[in-house]
């Protein structure tokens, strides 16, 4: 093996060979920002794992026909260890037990000793391989937000940003909710699924530039831990049916199927930067656009390999182009409702 | 001397004013505005501590022996944070000032804001930036323990 290039196209090949030899094994197609991603996998085995937060955005049918280019904008090429006998060969890169290593390349390649992840990205073939032990045990934040770095590496390609935000609205017009964990980003927008308002995404989701910022989004699931969930009275009897969790938050997945429409666009109307209060009624003050990128861009960043110049910058154009909000969220989430559904419908 | 931003670890921008820079390995970032934001902004320019001084010393209320000793701690205090290196020799480019307001403002130590709230972020789950320099990979690497390509199914 002569270099990262050359080691990204054997695992690729490898894929590709075997996969011609089961004959049809299973893919999913989903459309973002108004472009294909394939996954193909090697077996049907543990495939509803990996889609389910991926079916609202489910493509039936695949490309073709006359003038119709067969090639998909990304392929990601997913098996396991089980599938491919042994683990990956071994890549030149520090050992450790912790982390993530990431060679900028191309190809982009990103190892996880510790959970045994090999990640790789090829812009100019649009085509990246995701390696795990054993997708029957997909971590369950996984789970809920898949192929999320490779999908980063990605959007990056062609000027989108996946932004570790959630967002709410419709098609006439979205809100961007940003903050670190335990700011009430989900609450708040989970609080709009069922609603007026309209629900896209509650930890990650995908903007870009397209005649002015427009969020697009990733994944039908929300998470809460227990003092969410009692903020929350629709959702409720949803979590308690849930069996998934992260840590001390339950997953709930959404989308076809499950009664809770997810929004896949929306044009950007502002930002808002939610704070959970214990007390007193829910308001909307204007806040600064340095206290509004502080808040967006240091968690997409730090959970994001690669481009992080290129990517804050874009988080800074996107800060620029739009109201910036601070809303108090107080122990009705509700209240917030008539106030993101005003910013929301507000031309930009 | 000179000074450089310290990339690819460090990255920044600037809006409405203030400057955000962000520490991607030590989990770091931080807010700079007014006069620390006119400081940073020259001293990545490539601006030494000297030609900044003299500068600062001509638009504001300061003289010479408060702004020096105020600029070099805050170079000190950059460059403790590893958010500079020192790069002699660098040649300096034009920096966006904002305009001069055509009498001496009031002198403002430089000084920075620093937030530390991700830092568990990258304790639990560091990110380490490697080179292709480790290619080609050698048959063997006893550090990988995983089975060599030839042996994949």
């Amino acid at each position: 093996m002569g270099s990262a290039a050359e080691y990204f196209d054997t695992q690729r090949q490898w894929f590709s060979q075997t996969r011609t030899a089961l004959g049809n094994p299973p893919r999913f197609d989903f459309r973002v920002a108004e472009r294909r991603v394939r996954l193909e996998f090697l077996s049907a085995r543990a495939v509803p794992l990996v889609i389910h937060a991926l079916r609202h955005l489910e493509v039936e049918s695949p490309l073709g026909g006359a003038g119709s280019p067969e090639r998909p904008d990304l392929t990601i090429c997913c098996w396991d260890d089980l599938a491919a006998g042994g683990p990956p060969p071994p890549v030149p890169f520090p050992t450790g037990d912790t982390g993530l290593f990431h060679s900028e390349g191309p190809p982009r390649i990103a190892w996880e000793p510790a959970v045994g992840v090999l990640t790789a990205y090829d812009p100019a073939g649009r085509v990246a391989l995701w390696r795990t032990p054993d997708l029957a045990h997909l971590a369950a934040w996984e789970q809920a937000g898949p192929l999320r770095r490779i999908l980063h590496w990605w959007s990056s390609a062609w000027g989108g940003q996946l932004v570790h935000a959630a967002a709410v609205g419709d098609e006439s017009g979205g809100v961007l909710l940003v903050g670190r964990g335990g700011s009430g980003k989900s609450t708040t927008a989970l609080s709009c699924l069922g609603t007026q308002v309209g629900y896209l995404a509650d930890d990650y989701c995908l903007v870009e530039m397209v005649e002015g910022p427009r969020v697009h989004s990733l994944y039908a699931s929300g998470k809460a831990n227990r003092g969410s969930i009692a903020r929350l009275p629709r959702l409720r009897a949803a979590f308690a049916a849930s069996t998934l969790w992260e840590e001390s938050k339950q997953i709930l997945f959404l989308g076809p199927g499950t009664g809770w429409e997810v929004v896949r666009s929306a044009p950007l109307r502002a930002i808002v930067l939610p704070r959970i209060v214990p007390t007193g009624p829910a308001t909307l003050v204007p806040a600064s656009q340095g206290e509004t990128l502080r808040a967006l861009a240091p968690s997409t960043l730090f959970q994001m390999p690669g481009d992080r110049g290129p990517a804050l910058r874009r988080l800074t154009t996107l800060v620029q182009q739009l109201p910036c909000w601070s809303l108090r969220v107080g122990p009705d989430p509700d209240e917030t409702l008539p106030l993101l559904k005003q910013l929301a419908h507000k031309s930009a | 001397m000179e000074y450089r931003l310290n990339s690819p670890d460090v990255v920044q921008e600037e809006l409405d004013g203030e400057v955000i820079v962000v520490h991607l390995v030590s989990g770091s970032y931080y807010s700079l505005s007014r006069s620390g934001a006119d400081v940073w902004k020259r001293l990545v320019a490539g601006q030494n501590a000297e030609v900044i001084v003299d500068r600062l010393s001509e638009i504001t209320d300061g003289t010479c022996s408060v702004i020096g000793p105020a600029v070099d701690q805050f170079v000190a205090d950059l460059l403790a944070e590893q958010l500079l290196v020192p790069a002699p020799g660098t040649e300096c480019r034009p920096v966006v000032a904002a305009a001069s307001p055509g009498e001496r403002i009031p002198f403002e130590a430089p000084r920075f804001e620093r937030f530390t709230d991700m830092q568990e972020l990258l304790l639990v789950d560091p990110i380490h930036e490697v080179a292709e320099a480790g290619w080609p990979l050698q048959p063997g690497t006893p550090e990988s323990g995983a089975v060599p390509q030839g042996q994949l199914p």
